[in-house]
């Protein structure tokens, strides 16, 4: 059902969905069925950039939202991304343009996902994390609450040029509560990065870090494995 | 072995500033008396797997000292 309150510019939309009150759809969405708006989400908004901003805005690209999708309230989703089925986004969520997140993904409140941004299928990022743009994310990876990411070692002083990276997280990580991931790290498959942890280089596969700055404890041990 | 369960939690709670045990209590817990947090017990685990190629937790998590001896006992190890 789709509430009398909601702004539905879009006409790509399924007829088996709901969509609460005061939501807006822009004409850019395409959605799926079985797939549940909140209330107060914006789904296809265009970003309106001034000269504050550094680099260029990428006005173009639809919004697909997969089958069986929800979108909780007060979710903003610009355009240029696709969220495939079965995915979860929790209240409060803002999604900057260019952004793809797989299946079976719970994304929770709260969270920030800037521009140029992947998520892989059945990750999940717990509340009030930030994703830095030019970020990846893999499969089956746990972001905690509270982790923060960079992308910039010059705070925007050269712009977004192609030194501005974000980290790249393999697939089958656990990152704990208020990790700090700095620019353009990598952090092997199956690592863990502990609570508080901040990680200013590469970490190699199958290792659990801790500490400021992150340092190798120990091996993965069977019980901690994600697979 | 229960001089070498010693050693192996001695070089983890060395090793992460942490007060090292005189005697083996095999009552003892290893978080509430050894003192040890998720990232110790990860440690602890790699190295007596690494010693004795038993995972201690394997069936679930455990807690005492004695436990560990258990473990490895049962897997007529020494």
């Amino acid at each position: 059902m789709i509430s009398k309150t909601a702004q539905v510019y879009s006409s790509n939309l399924s007829e088996k969905i709901d969509i609460k009150d005061f939501s807006i759809i822009y004409e850019n969405v395409i959605i799926g069925e079985n797939v549940n708006i909140g209330e107060n989400v914006v789904i296809g908004r265009l970003p309106a950039p001034t000269k504050s901003m550094v680099r260029d805005i990428n006005k173009e690209g639809n919004v697909y939202i997969g089958e069986n999708c929800s979108i909780s309230a007060n979710v903003v989703l610009y355009n240029n991304i696709e969220i495939k089925k079965n995915t979860l986004i929790g209240d409060n969520v803002s999604i900057f343009s260019n952004v793809t997140i797989g299946e079976n993904v719970l994304i929770s409140r709260n969270v920030t996902i800037n521009s140029d941004v992947e998520i892989g299928d059945n990750t999940r990022i717990m509340d009030n994390s930030h994703i830095t743009g030019r970020t990846k994310i893999g499969k089956n990876v746990f972001i905690s609450v509270g982790v923060s990411m960079a992308n910039d070692n010059l705070f925007g002083k050269n712009g977004y040029d192609d030194k501005v990276k974000g980290p790249i997280i393999n697939d089958n990580v656990s990152i704990g509560v208020g990790a700090i991931l700095l620019p353009n790290i990598k952090i092997g498959e199956g690592s863990i990065v502990a609570a508080g942890a901040v990680v200013n280089k590469d970490v190699p596969e199958n290792v659990i870090v801790a500490g400021n700055p992150a340092k190798v404890i120990t091996r993965v041990p069977k019980y901690m494995r994600r697979k | 072995m229960e001089d070498k369960i010693k050693e192996i939690i001695n070089i983890v709670l060395e090793k992460n500033n942490k007060e090292k045990i005189e005697e083996l209590n095999k009552e003892a817990s290893l978080r509430d008396d050894l003192g040890m947090d998720s990232l110790d017990l990860a440690e602890l685990t790699v190295r007596i797997e690494d010693e004795y190629d038993i995972d201690i937790f394997e069936d679930g998590i455990i807690d005492k000292v004695g436990e560990i001896i258990e473990k490895i006992s049962k897997r007529g190890l020494k």
